[in-house]
């Protein structure tokens, strides 16, 4: 104690040093480390919104952090006129040619400003106006790949990828199924003058090329995150083409449980749908191995969608509602098949545990 | 009402004090006369160190104002404050040193304060002086806390000469003093009336009065019983001071003369009323000075 | 009934104003104090050095301990939610920003307020502060702002070094439980840690010390007269300080993130 109070001013003294001596340190430490005293060089682009791209947003380039916008502003064209920095060690990378692109997440996690060098010799000079991709400058050095633009490995785009022709298939396979059911709604109605064999053969096309892209979707499954507006688009196509599928079912199915208006038909011998029934089911066949087909492609679908998580209960919903309606062209059809007099008539289906459910149950796991 | 002197050094014009909801001056006005020895006497609780306190502007009275040379305290610049500390000092009851200072520093803090000009060679010389006056032989590097209640009192009192100032306030100097230091202290009273400067003393020891005291005041009960020259209050026959007196009178008298001044007998302007009398009640047991 | 509640309400709007007056007169000392070359400049070594250097030792346990319970609780809990970087924040939100400054308020008004307020009462019922008017020194200029200054400035070094142990020291510490590798431990710290995280965890202490400092003083100076007054206002000096404290933390909190 008598130490301390005589050595006060000493002790005192080395316990203030010290500390401010560490503090300045510690913000050094921070200066250096967030890059307060690097210098900046200052660039220009424009784009056509400025979401997505307020001040402070980093701009990356291959996965690095090289620079960050500065400043945004609203032009009299209503244009967003954006300065951005790079910094000093990125700068040589700003070559002629090099273009931004504004990359949105799919399932919402935000979005990347991504910074591709110009394939050119020339280092561009501070101040430069810089293109975003989706401007026309931007798409010109695109289309002429002046631009070194990485392949997108990220899964997300690699999922999307897969799953674009996957969901065209099964968007075309439906149209034709639906042709086809239109036909047999015609057929039953009397009406059906044409060729049921063509129709057959148009839809067996469809029906092959599914396999495959069912095939491709199942490498899909591992990588789990999707761009959920296209993939909303895609699916409300394929919904639109269920829901006419569902529209011809109801109309098939009236129609056979109407038997005053079925029967007299069905005798007719000259009427179309004799030759419908006499093909030994091969028609029959034919659909009901499609409407498989279908079937194992929305399976997929719900597979990776399952392991796209809980973030897009609206797309299980859709799928949900595409796979209940296919089920209803299958029994449908199967009813057809013990036709004519609806010999054994339309199958009560064992409830399937809902699509929908099981992804929000999956979350509590 | 008051005396009309010719140069107070210290006036207070109809002073109230209030201590813990209990009234202990009650419009109290006397004049202390500029270079003269006046004693103020006064039973236990009648409010002695309430007016010492309040003319050395320690206490700042709820009404009524207190002057320094026709001044109003209340009134100072933080200069004319500084100035008017300067040239007072107080010595407290219980001498009030600080205890976490050594006794050079509570001689030397006043002359740090008001000669800061003073090298610390220069104040230890002039703490040595005043030590010397008073009679303290003690270290310098002790604290309060190791000495005796009457070295302490000595100490005091060598912190209110330092300054060598023209009016002091002295509360009860002689408690705890044995007979060789109470003498001492006489000289120094001594030869600060002889210097000129004012005094103002509460005591209750009537050998100091009788010896020091060229002025009386007495109080009672927070009001002004009585104030003037020594022979005058003495030969006077109040009944609120009369006890007083009495004992002053047992004494007999003094071989100085006294100064010029008629005898001034205060009595209250008007009887106290209902709750002042209570107060009084409270303010006996309440103040211990 | 109303009556009583007036009174009490006008007791209570009197004493703040008091209280406030005091801050006020403290502050404006505090200005005339670097001005002038005061005696003060040793009670304000002597203040820092009990309320600051002497409370290191107990400070530096504290920020040792929680830093290394969050370090070693973080990277256990955090990576099962994918959450690694959380780390970071939660160490600069609590030692830097919210915990590191309060702590050490707690840790300096239970030394040192009691202290102030007990010293300062002391001195008042054995007439020391009269001593001192007595010989023109003014008690808030001589015995508050050193005191104002030096728990100002205690608290923010303090606070200084509970950051460094809180985030530095318990690395070290968790080094001998847990190992986290340095490079990628400091990097992540340093980019998570913003100076206005560091401005506010200062900027608390600053005020935490002003409130300790004023309060403790100002109740060290209610005592009157009985020596019975001292323990009731070193009392009364913790239980205000911490209020005011844990309030003046939230309003700065709420105006940070609301």
């Amino acid at each position: 104690m008598k130490f301390r109070i005589k050595h006060a001013d000493r002790i005192v003294g080395l316990f203030v040093l010290v500390a401010v001596g560490l503090l300045c340190a510690i913000v050094i430490l921070l200066g250096a480390n967030q890059r307060w005293f690097a210098k900046n060089y200052e660039f220009k682009s424009r784009f056509t919104s400025g979401t997505g791209i307020p001040p402070g947003t980093p701009i990356l380039m291959r996965g690095f952090q090289i620079g960050k916008i500065k400043k945004i502003t609203l032009t009299e064209e209503n244009q967003v006129d954006v300065v951005f920095d790079i910094y000093d060690t990125y700068y040589p990378k700003v070559r002629q040619h090099s273009i931004l692109e504004l990359s949105v997440s799919p399932i919402g996690l935000g979005s990347q400003l991504l910074f591709h060098p110009g394939k050119g010799e020339e280092v561009l000079a501070e101040g430069s106006y810089i293109p975003a991709a989706d401007t026309a400058e931007g798409q010109a050095v695109i289309e002429q790949e002046l631009a070194e633009i990485p392949p997108r490995d990220d899964t997300v785009s690699r999922l999307i990828a897969g799953l674009n022709p996957l969901l065209e298939n099964a968007s075309r396979t439906l149209v034709t199924v639906n042709r086809t059911l239109t036909e047999v709604n015609r057929a039953l109605a009397g009406q059906s003058t044409g060729p049921l064999g063509s129709i057959v053969g148009d839809v067996s096309k469809a029906a092959s090329e599914l396999p495959r892209a069912v095939a491709g979707a199942s490498n899909l499954i591992e990588d789990v995150e999707g761009r959920t507006d296209a993939l909303l688009t895609e699916l409300q196509g394929i919904l639109a083409s269920v829901n006419e599928v569902s529209a011809s079912l109801a109309k098939a199915a009236k129609e056979m449980e109407d038997p005053t208006g079925l029967v007299p038909k069905l005798l007719d011998p000259k009427g179309s749908l004799k030759t419908f029934l006499d093909d030994n089911n091969a028609l029959y066949n034919k659909v009901l191995g499609m409407m498989g087909d279908v079937e194992r492609s929305i399976r997929s679908l719900r597979e990776i969608m399952g392991s796209l998580s809980s973030e897009m209960p609206k797309i299980a919903s859709l799928l949900e509602e595409g796979k209940t309606t296919l089920q209803k062209t299958q029994d449908v059809l199967e009813g057809l098949a013990n036709n004519p007099l609806l010999r054994k008539g339309i199958p009560e289906r064992q409830e399937q545990q809902s699509l929908y459910r099981s992804i929000r149950e999956g979350d509590f796991q | 009402m008051g005396e009309e002197a010719a140069n107070p050094v210290i006036e207070l014009r109809s002073v109230t004090t209030f201590s813990g909801g209990y009234q202990i001056l009650k419009d109290v006005s006397v004049s202390f006369i500029e270079g003269a020895t006046t004693a103020v006497l006064g039973s236990a609780g009648s409010g002695k160190s309430a007016l010492l306190k309040t003319a050395a502007g320690l206490v700042v009275p709820d009404s009524g104002s207190v002057l320094f040379r026709g001044a109003s305290l209340a009134s100072f610049s933080e200069d004319e404050e500084r100035y008017f500390r300067s040239r007072t000092s107080f010595v407290f009851q219980d001498s009030a040193l600080w205890a976490n200072q050594t006794i050079l520093n509570n001689i030397a803090l006043p002359l740090r304060v008001h000669r800061h000009w003073m090298g610390e060679s220069e104040i230890a010389e002039r703490i040595r002086e005043v030590l010397a006056r008073v009679g303290y032989d003690e270290g310098l590097a002790l604290r309060p806390a190791e000495l005796s209640a009457g070295e302490q009192k000595l100490v005091s009192i060598a912190r209110a000469l330092v300054l060598d100032p023209e009016l002091v306030f002295l509360d009860e100097p002689a408690s705890g003093l044995d007979e060789d230091a109470k003498e001492r202290v006489q000289e120094v009273l001594d030869s600060l009336r002889d210097a000129g400067k004012s005094v103002l003393l509460v005591t209750n020891d009537m050998g100091w009065v009788h010896r020091v005291a060229d002025r009386i005041v007495i109080i009672r009960d927070g009001r002004i019983a009585a104030a003037g020259l020594y022979d005058e209050v003495v030969a006077s026959e109040v009944p609120e001071t009369a006890g007083l007196v009495a004992r002053l009178r047992a004494r007999g008298a003094r071989a100085r003369n006294a100064p010029e001044s008629p005898v001034t007998v205060v009595r209250p302007a008007r009887e106290p009323s209902e709750g002042e009398r209570s107060a009084d009640n409270g303010a006996d047991e309440e103040r211990g000075s | 009934m109303i009556d009583s509640i007036g009174k009490a309400v006008r007791g209570k709007l009197d004493s703040f104003l008091y209280g406030l007056g005091f801050f006020v007169s403290v502050l404006r000392e505090t200005g005339r104090f670097f001005r002038r070359r005061q005696v003060g400049y040793k009670v304000l070594v002597m203040q820092i050095l009990f309320t600051g250097f002497e409370a290191l030792r107990i400070n530096a346990v504290m920020s040792l301990g929680i830093g290394a319970a969050i370090i070693v609780i973080g990277t256990s809990l955090l990576p099962q939610f994918g959450q690694s970087q959380l780390l970071y924040t939660i160490l600069i939100i609590v030692i830097t920003r919210e915990l590191g400054p309060l702590l050490t308020a707690f840790v300096v008004i239970a030394r040192s307020g009691t202290a102030i307020a007990t010293e300062l009462g002391t001195m008042v019922v054995s007439h020391e502060i009269e001593a001192y008017l007595s010989v023109g020194v003014n008690p808030i200029s001589y015995l508050v702002v050193p005191r104002f200054l030096g728990m100002v400035a205690s608290m923010l070094i303090l606070t200084i070094y509970f950051n460094i142990f809180g985030l530095l020291g318990s690395f070290l510490v968790v080094q001998v439980v847990r190992p986290v590798g340095f490079q990628e431990y400091f990097r992540n710290l340093l980019t998570t840690l913003t100076v206005s995280d560091i401005l506010s965890g200062l900027g608390k202490s600053v005020i935490f010390g002003a409130i300790t400092s004023v309060v403790a003083t100002y109740q060290g100076f209610s005592v009157t007269r009985a020596s019975t007054e001292i323990p009731v206002a070193g009392i009364r000096a913790v239980g205000q300080s911490f209020m005011l404290c844990i309030l003046a933390d939230v309003v700065i909190t709420l105006m940070q993130y609301v």
